[in-house]
């Protein structure tokens, strides 16, 4: 069996419920790379407060050592300007 | 006779500049929560009593009519009176209720204005002033820009493997929280 490269990143949107109906966003990945993921909302559904969505394909630290943590998380307008920060 | 014509003795000037000085921001941080935003500006010519004073606003920024009618400049009845906030144009209508003379300082404070929701510097403000009919044009500039210093934060972002088996290829999951609604286009990059 061959294992998709880490590289091949997919992203799935996760089904939000907004007011009792199930609503999902239309997202791509807009660039990948070692250390840094982009992804683009090309329509969003009604909103709520949360934003759910999976990646397929990315490999698990190679040890029990624990990873370094998520940061500068960042999101972006279309015009590439910084709107909000983790 | 190698040129001819008539004149009525009338002629319409041209309308005069309006200095600005930078914006004031109460709280200039992204994400759409509300500021008062002080505009000061040097109109070249006098405004007299009665005057009008258009404040139009960049499309970056939303107006909250009933707050901004109920506090700021268009509370301060004895020097201004706000007679008007049009949504679609943006614009801020005041009434002077005193001569105001060209070349004089004019403070005047917007409450309840909805920030940027980006730190990209806004199209410029335009301050113009009119004669009492609120038609004639006396000045016409300010157009001074803002921007945002600081980025509203993300309330919450996870990120959960499915399998947390060292080296294993799996599928992640996020999840991200925020009052500020994501918007068509938006990139979120980690």
């Amino acid at each position: 069996m061959t294992l998709p490269t880490p590289l091949d990143l997919i992203v799935v949107p996760i089904a939000r419920v907004v007011g009792g109906v199930s609503v999902t966003d239309d997202i791509i990945i807009e660039k990948q790379g070692s250390h840094q993921v982009g992804i683009t909302f090309k329509k969003v559904a009604p909103t709520t407060e949360t934003y759910k969505w999976q990646i397929l394909n990315l490999k698990n630290p190679p040890s029990t050592k624990p990873s370094a943590p998520f940061v500068n998380l960042v999101v972006l307008s279309a015009a590439s300007s910084q709107v909000q920060t983790f | 006779m190698v040129d001819s014509g008539i004149s009525d003795g009338s002629f319409t000037p041209t309308s005069g500049n309006i200095e600005g000085r930078p914006i004031i921001v109460t709280n200039a941080i992204t994400s759409g929560i509300e500021s008062t935003y002080t505009l000061i500006f040097i109109p070249q010519s006098a405004i007299p009593k009665d005057g009008v004073i258009h404040i139009v606003l960049p499309p970056e920024i939303t107006l909250n009519p009933s707050i901004i009618r109920s506090g700021g400049s268009c509370t301060q009845n004895d020097a201004f009176v706000c007679t008007d906030v049009l949504v679609d144009q943006r614009t801020i209508v005041i009434q002077s209720k005193e001569k105001i003379n060209g070349g004089t300082s004019v403070t005047i404070n917007i409450e309840g204005v909805q920030n940027p929701r980006s730190e990209a510097p806004t199209e410029v403000f335009l301050v113009i002033t009119f004669d009492q009919d609120g038609i004639s044009e006396i000045d016409r500039g300010f157009r001074v820009s803002t921007q945002m210093t600081t980025l509203w934060p993300i309330d919450n972002f996870s990120v959960e493997p499915n399998s947390a088996i060292n080296g294993f290829v799996n599928a992640y999951n996020f999840t991200l929280s925020t009052k500020v609604p994501i918007i068509d286009g938006d990139v979120i990059q980690f």
